[in-house]
């Protein structure tokens, strides 16, 4: 399967709102790489390649060069197998109707990619290094191929320690790299804008990982929607083998429980390999970032842009749960935050 | 310190000193003390109504065990080689195990038989084989094989407790040796069905019971001098088996070698093998799982040829050394 992306007009500084297109690197029909250069913007500040976020097929262009574009609308489609990891430069849409968030929820597990089936021939068998299960394990967590590996154990196996100290393979050290980046840019603008953080301890509550995720993302956008937001997407930091993955769970205390659970579960499941639905990729209003499986806490979320608040969960040696809360004061106050932590605190 | 034949004599003595039902009962075991000298004393302690010599017929005073064991009394009873165990098979296998569970839990057998087994003694075939395996493809019977003195001791007391026919198997080599901790006064139970780590280390997983638990542990302390350390666990009866602490264990070191003196074809460690392999810890497997086993032959009587058939410290060193070393 393969998924439709579409490059926009980014958001390249805090007063940028048009950017102009000079010129395209590609033309329709075109295969490209990951990091080649598909065109090039200039804006009032700088001028910028914008470059491919994955592997894929210049399937359409949409503007013509020399275009005065506001940023977020498209500029090329492409088409891609793997999916690709953003979040929002742009001002989050004001109004979204109801069916359109139903829609977008169902839509998600269709949207879900799966790895092509691969037929198992006597020759492919082959081809798939011995190595020991452990070293497999390994270097699927890592991003390793194990083809790239050289074998040191008997009978050409490879061991445990040929994948330590293997490197990662190019291709996904760019994506984690790239994602670094993307990341860190994001951070990077919201660095200025005044906040503050606050914590609390509650006790944890029970039941799987996704159980908890799902109550989570209930009890908080439950919490945000207590206080006047209408429209919440929260973002759930998810590690995968590319670096960090946010996919965005778009109202989610609208949904009931157990779909929710199941929501969480594949998507978590499917993050961790890379892959977040399209429907999920933007659209967020809040991050999650939950450290409780690392048995560690961390006071001072950070805000990405366009949100206005950042919630990280962790744990302490103890078993007691700490919520440190991060807020935009030119959206909300001292008091609105103490408020908003309460509630939550409260709801769990 | 006391020895492995001690600390089995002070769990005897404080069972029938705690439950008027609990006799001992076997060839020897009464005027001579038992064949290895296990019930010395014993008789002289408590008559000839509860340290009774048999005649020699392992079908007779096994037959008699159960029937006592079937109207309220807990026999222990001795069988002098474990090896004599075959003539009592019918008792052990058909009747012992089965009655339970024939008559619908009716009825209990509450009785234990002790055996010595292995070999080491230059006391050819006949007397020196690893039996416990005849005994754990019997379901209704529970397996004891304890490996040091403290550990007999609240596991025969847990023994001569259970409801069911427990065969508690001490290996003779065994019996004048202390272990490696003194043995605890008073009457703790050490409970059935729960393994035992016996040392911590992070290289390397062996599991193994009776005399190859020291053997395993010089080799640990072998492999330690060198930089490697070995987690050693002893399961302490084989049936039940706990693969609890395997698991974790194997979890943790991603390396597997399982040690039985007994032949290599059939024996616990084969459990323990198919478990792990099949477990949600196979993923953690850093090298092939590898077995040390006695040869599938009779125990020779040359000594030479007894001593290689049956692991020996270098043979188990060998083992652990090359999936240590070949499979980082």
């Amino acid at each position: 399967m393969s998924f439709k992306h579409t490059v926009v007009m980014p958001k390249m500084s805090m007063t940028m709102e048009t950017g102009e297109l000079i010129g395209f690197h590609v033309s329709e029909g075109q295969e490209v790489k990951a990091g080649d250069v598909l065109f090039e913007v200039m804006t009032d500040k700088i001028d910028m390649e914008v470059e491919a976020p994955a592997d894929g097929k210049i399937e359409k262009l949409l503007a013509a060069p020399g275009a005065v574009l506001e940023i977020g609308k498209p500029v090329l489609i492409m088409e891609t197998q793997t999916q690709v990891l953003s979040f929002d430069f742009d001002e989050p849409a004001t109004e979204v109707s109801e069916a359109t968030i139903n829609a977008s929820v169902a839509e998600v597990p269709q949207q879900v990619v799966t790895p092509e089936p691969v037929a198992v021939t006597p020759a492919n068998i082959n081809k798939s290094p011995k190595s020991v299960p452990a070293a497999r394990n390994l270097a699927a967590d890592k991003g390793i191929n194990l083809q790239t590996i050289n074998p040191t154990g008997p009978s050409n196996t490879i061991t445990y320690e040929d994948v330590l100290n293997a490197n990662v393979d190019p291709a996904i050290a760019k994506r984690q790299q790239a994602n670094k980046e993307l990341i860190a840019k994001g951070i990077a603008a919201t660095l200025n804008i005044p906040q503050t953080s606050f914590t609390r301890s509650i006790n944890k509550l029970a039941g799987s990982h996704a159980e908890w995720h799902a109550q989570l993302l209930a009890k908080w956008a439950k919490t945000l929607r207590s206080f006047g937001q209408t429209e919440i997407g929260i973002a759930l930091i998810i590690e995968s083998k590319y670096g960090s993955a946010l996919p965005v769970f778009k109202n989610p205390d609208q949904l009931d429980l157990a779909s929710l659970i199941q929501l969480v579960e594949i998507t978590t499941e499917q993050a961790k390999i890379g892959k977040v639905p399209l429907a999920m990729l933007n659209g967020a209003t809040s991050t999650i970032f939950d450290l409780t499986s690392y048995s560690m806490t961390s006071t001072k979320p950070v805000l990405f842009p366009n949100q206005t608040t950042g919630l990280t969960v962790g744990i302490d040696s103890n078993g007691v749960l700490s919520l440190s809360l991060t807020i935009d004061l030119r959206a909300l106050d001292f008091y609105d935050g103490a408020i908003l932590l309460d509630r939550l605190a409260g709801a769990i | 310190m006391l020895t492995m034949a001690e600390a089995v004599r002070e769990a005897m003595t404080i069972a029938m000193e705690e439950r008027p039902e609990v006799f001992l009962m076997g060839e020897d075991v009464g005027v001579y003390g038992g064949a290895f000298g296990v019930s010395a004393g014993m008789y002289e302690k408590f008559g000839a109504d509860r340290v009774i010599d048999t005649p020699i017929s392992e079908l007779g005073y096994i037959g008699a065990a159960v029937g006592a064991a079937l109207s309220g009394m807990r026999p222990i009873a001795e069988i002098q080689f474990s090896d004599f165990s075959a003539q009592a098979m019918d008792q052990i296998a058909n009747q012992a195990a089965k009655i339970h569970f024939m008559l619908g839990g009716a009825l209990h057998v509450p009785m234990v038989i002790r055996a010595p087994q292995g070999s080491g003694t230059g006391a050819a075939a006949q007397h020196s084989q690893i039996v416990e395996n005849w005994f754990t493809n019997v379901p209704g019977l529970k397996v004891v094989v304890p490996s040091n003195p403290a550990d007999a001791k609240g596991l025969l007391l847990s023994a001569i407790d259970d409801p069911n026919p427990v065969v508690f198997l001490e290996h003779k080599l065994l019996y004048k040796t202390p272990g490696w901790e003194p043995v605890p006064e008073g009457n703790a139970r050490i409970p059935l069905g729960v393994s035992r780590v016996v040392r911590t280390g992070k290289d390397l997983t062996i599991v193994a019971t009776g005399i190859m638990v020291k053997k395993s542990l010089e080799v640990a302390d072998k492999l330690s001098a060198e930089g490697i350390e070995v987690t050693v666990i002893d399961p302490r009866t084989i049936s039940p088996l706990d693969m609890s602490t395997t698991f974790e264990s194997v979890d943790l070191t991603g390396r597997l070698l399982v040690v039985q003196e007994g032949p290599s074809h059939g024996g616990f460690i084969n459990e323990v093998i198919a478990q792990v392999a099949g477990s949600h810890v196979f993923g953690s497997l850093k090298a092939p799982i590898k077995k040390v086993a006695g040869l599938n032959i009779p125990i020779p009587y040359a000594p030479q040829l007894e001593k290689a058939a049956v692991p020996q410290v270098e043979d188990i060193y060998a083992a652990a050394n090359e999936i240590v070393k070949t499979w980082r």
